[in-house]
């Protein structure tokens, strides 16, 4: 039998509280808990797509007739030919490179809002990135990121130093503000390398060189506390679970690594990782080639972490996002160039999966914007969404300012705080 | 009594403190003003006031004992003359060498074809373009070329900008470095590097691309919002067709018919029908003349040689001279480097890592360090040479890229090359040491190697902390004692991994 999450849950009995009580022999004992508690909602999982991924490829509408005729070389051919896209709904398709996401699809545990995006117009990488992930488009007066503003005003006791990790060698501007966040690429070589004899005493001599109130000291500190942290918890003792398959690709390896600081419980609350590289202004590809090149790492990405992390994913949320997407009309390069209108996607244990969102605004010539897919949801209340029902962080208004708020998609299932087991079990001692 | 630096923060660092919590907490979305300058204040303590020392620091790949003195000697003014003509200035020591070891520096885009052996091709360009930082004594010129490596970024990495690099490094950003910016714009836009990389090479009148003229207009002049449209970008794309390489020789060429020979309109201009390659140069002339440009290109130089977010005041000035020397280089940065802004603006640069690891084997006076060997330090410290993919460049910001991870890697990096791990970087410990005298104290080495690496002095709590690190707490330190003797490159980590070394 195919083991997924919901079944793995239906046959171990209970829900949240299997792996607590009944600890399977497979899980390892936590080494290490933060003194104050984890997160108070979700763990929440970002993914930047950098460079403006095609959405229309992506996620298809192959019930468009424009679709088709608007994209001669680089289309997706319909669900019931060769090659073709895995049929969604009846009008959407998954490119054939996304195939490992269909069962998660199946499963409820995976939605895509189409059509979505950040209404700024610019079509700058820069630009588009920079306000999508500050969370205020066309605004440059408000410097801070939308996820250090959401951990700033969330209520918590969590001080863990590991509540924002962006698996990147620079950290996403969405975690820069007030809440420090750590940069972090490789968890096992996160040490200092130097003369056995001397290493203890040269690194208590750094530290204390390190103690001033100026930026550079605070980042130092920081690395300190992450590095003593990291040997306590020991995240690189987790293997990956239930048959799962990280790629060796960067993609692959940071979200391995976020799955391990995750089991070893050491308050993750959000982490960051970037998958680049979607720019594909010429020989974009269409069932193969470039672009389908980079959604099999992403699947494959997506998958692994799912299998591994399956008994975890009721508190876990997963987005991806891209600066904005791509023209409908492909070029004369077998490209496309820089678009509007794209797809997100949605992945958790509380997702009401298995839909496309979204108010298809359609391909005729009159629904598009400039030329490009319009957008009907914008990014901003996805995450409004998950910031309120699943983070349970209820100032909107600080963590997206100037945004004013619309009806929720009801992507997302409320998160009930009872999962908190502890008011379950007697008092002992 | 000289204040310390804790006890600086105790009382002037206080302010620093309350804009910090200022933007944090509740209305930490109403912060207004970019981060880095909110969070670093009191930094100064860290990095004293000595003019000359600052201009090395900005104005150079690292100060050294001898340049400090030199500059000393001579003086800023002086040192500036002569760094913004290098043509004067004599650096066939680094040249003839470079020319010696790396072959492919010199070759033209059908010999490096044939070649056919790209990893040889970057390992040359990269550890020629190391050794030149280390070693030219045409510090600015270095600089200013690593500058518009970045402000005209190409991705190595990018199929046949891995040929072409080498062509643009040599015959764009070293021809032209301290030139006009018309020159370094036009010679950039003939670059087959830049035309391959933003996509130009493939647009034609049917099927313009529009990458490279975006590009031009937000990272190259104009900047985002230098007034230009959507349709402008087309525009420019239009005007631009037939800008492409030639297959045989791999050069720049005008393909008549691949170009659009209508009339376009560019920043309100019109570009009248039947025209060809010159309607192009006069949309270079346009975008390099407009007054955004001026202020970006300012803006920017300001950034990489100010601070971060660099004042008002010298903005203007440089762009003010920008404008009244149509563009002229040395001009410009003239106008920077000697402005009371430039002065005032001690301990608000961080090194970039290109920076950190040229100073670092500038300051210890390594001889003939390997170019490759300090390159792959880059890597580590992710901003390997010409390896951005984006044609933003490199940012020019510290809080793009020092963070917890980059941090320890330069910690990593200081241990690796003081430990004599890093294979063709030596550093000349029996210069040092007879320097110091048969049997130095504690004192005496500890303070030697401050002044060697950090060229000022430091605050006493610190220097305390480093004193108890040479001596165990204490328990003594005898240089000729080999168990004592193996902190002494321990002492050199410390001090390259310590703060001060971080500030630019």
């Amino acid at each position: 039998m195919h083991l997924t999450r919901r079944n793995f849950l239906k046959l171990s009995g209970l829900t949240a509280l299997a792996g607590v009580m009944d600890r399977p022999a497979w899980m390892p004992r936590m080494a290490f808990r933060p003194a104050a508690g984890g997160p108070a909602g979700d763990i929440l999982i970002c993914i930047f797509l950098r460079g403006a991924m095609d959405g229309l490829n992506a996620i298809v509408p192959h019930a468009e007739t424009r679709y088709h005729d608007l994209r001669p070389t680089i289309r997706i051919p319909d669900p019931d030919q060769a090659n073709g896209a895995i049929d969604l709904d009846g009008f959407f398709g998954l490119h054939p490179a996304l195939e490992p996401l269909k069962d998660i699809y199946a499963e409820g545990d995976l939605a895509f809002i189409h059509a979505s995006g950040s209404p700024d117009p610019s079509r700058s990488h820069f630009d588009a990135q920079d306000f999508m992930e500050r969370g205020v488009p066309g605004n440059k007066t408000i410097s801070s990121g939308w996820l250090a503003r959401h951990l700033a005003s969330v209520g918590t006791t969590n001080d863990s130093p590991f509540r924002a990790v962006g698996m990147a060698s620079i950290l996403q501007t969405s975690l820069h503000g007030p809440v420090p966040a750590i940069a972090l690429k490789s968890i096992a070589d996160f040490h200092l390398n130097g003369n056995e004899q001397e290493i203890a005493r040269v690194q208590q001599t750094l530290q204390s060189l390190y103690l001033g109130d100026n930026w550079l000291d605070q980042e130092g500190q920081q690395v300190f506390q992450a590095i003593d942290f990291l040997a306590q918890a020991d995240p690189s003792q987790y293997e990956p679970q239930h048959g799962a398959e990280y790629g060796e690709d960067f993609f692959g390896l940071g979200l391995k690594q976020i799955a391990q600081i995750i089991r070893a419980d050491m308050g993750l609350e959000v982490a960051c990782i970037d998958l680049g590289g979607w720019d594909t202004h010429a020989n974009q590809g269409s069932v193969e080639g470039a672009m389908a090149a980079l959604l099999t790492e992403l699947a494959a990405g997506l998958n692994a972490f799912y299998t591994d992390l399956q008994e975890e994913f009721h508190r876990i949320t997963l987005v991806t996002m891209s600066e904005f997407g791509r023209r409908v009309q492909e070029n004369a390069s077998q490209g496309t160039d820089h678009g509007h209108g794209n797809v997100m996607f949605l992945m958790g244990g509380g997702v009401n999966g298995s839909r496309v969102y979204g108010d298809w605004p359609g391909l005729e010539e009159e629904n598009l914007d400039r030329g490009d897919l319009a957008i009907t949801t914008d990014y901003r209340t996805v995450l409004s969404e998950i910031v309120q029902k699943r983070l349970l962080n209820d100032h909107l208004a600080q963590v997206f300012p100037d945004f004013e708020q619309t009806p929720f998609l009801s992507l997302v299932q409320d998160r009930s705080p009872s999962l908190d087991y502890h008011q379950f079990l007697p008092r002992v001692g | 009594m000289p204040l310390t630096r804790r006890e600086f923060f105790k009382a002037g660092g206080a302010a620093a403190l309350t804009l910090g919590i200022a933007c944090a907490g509740g209305k930490g979305t109403q912060a207004r003003t970019p981060r880095p300058v909110i969070r670093w204040r009191g930094s100064a303590a860290t990095v004293p006031i000595d003019p000359e020392l600052h201009l090395l620091r900005r104005a150079s790949f690292g100060p050294t004992r001898a340049e400090l003195a030199r500059v000393r000697r001579m003086g800023i003014e002086a040192w500036l003359d002569e760094q913004l003509d290098p043509d004067t200035i004599d650096d066939s020591a680094v040249e003839d060498r470079i020319a010696r070891r790396y072959e492919t520096l010199g070759m033209d885009p059908p010999e490096l074809q044939a070649l056919d052996d790209f990893i040889r091709i970057r390992r040359e360009l990269v550890g020629a373009t190391v050794e030149r930082a280390v070693y030219s004594r045409r510090q600015l010129f270095q600089v200013m070329v690593d500058y518009w490596s970045n402000h005209f970024s190409v991705y190595w990495g990018d199929g046949p900008v891995r040929i072409m690099k080498t062509v643009e490094d040599r015959d764009v950003m070293r021809t032209y470095a301290m030139t006009t910016f018309r020159q370094i714009l036009g010679a950039d836009a003939h670059s087959p590097a830049m035309l391959l990389y933003l996509d130009n090479a493939r647009s034609s009148a049917e099927a313009p691309n529009e990458n490279y003229a975006r590009e031009i207009m937000e990272l190259h002049t104009l900047g985002v919002e230098g007034g230009y449209t959507e349709q402008d970008v087309k525009e420019l794309a239009r005007i631009l067709t037939g800008w492409t390489v030639d297959r045989r020789t791999g050069t720049f060429t005008f393909a008549a018919r691949r170009h659009d020979w209508e009339a376009k309109t560019l920043l309100g201009r019109t570009f009248p029908a039947d025209r060809g390659l010159e309607e192009g140069e006069e949309a270079l002339d346009l975008l390099a003349q407009h007054p955004s440009t001026s202020r970006y290109v300012a803006h920017r130089l300001c950034v990489r040689f100010v601070a971060d977010d660099p004042p008002e005041g010298v903005v203007n000035a440089a762009a003010q001279t920008f404008r009244d020397t149509d563009g002229n280089i040395p001009a410009t940065l003239r106008t920077i480097f000697t402005h009371a802004d430039f002065q005032a603006s001690v301990g608000q640069k961080l090194r970039r890592p290109f920076d950190y690891v040229a100073a670092a084997a500038r300051t210890l006076e390594i001889p003939n360090a390997s170019g490759n060997t300090l390159a792959r330090a880059l890597r580590l410290l992710d901003q390997s040479l010409f390896d951005w993919p984006t044609p933003d460049g490199y940012p020019d910001d510290a809080a793009s890229w020092i963070n917890t991870n980059a941090l320890l890697a330069r910690w990593n990096i200081a241990l690796a090359l003081a430990e004599g791990r890093a294979r063709g970087v030596s550093i000349p410990w029996t210069t040092f040491r007879a320097e110091l005298g048969d049997s130095p104290t504690a004192e005496e080495t500890l303070d030697f190697f401050i002044d060697l690496v950090l060229h000022h002095a430091i605050d006493s709590d610190d220097r305390a902390q480093l004193l108890a690190y040479l001596t165990h707490d204490g328990q003594g330190f005898d240089i000729n004692d080999p168990e004592h003797a193996r902190r002494v490159p321990e002492l050199v980590a410390l001090l390259l991994a310590s703060p001060y070394f971080q500030w630019r």
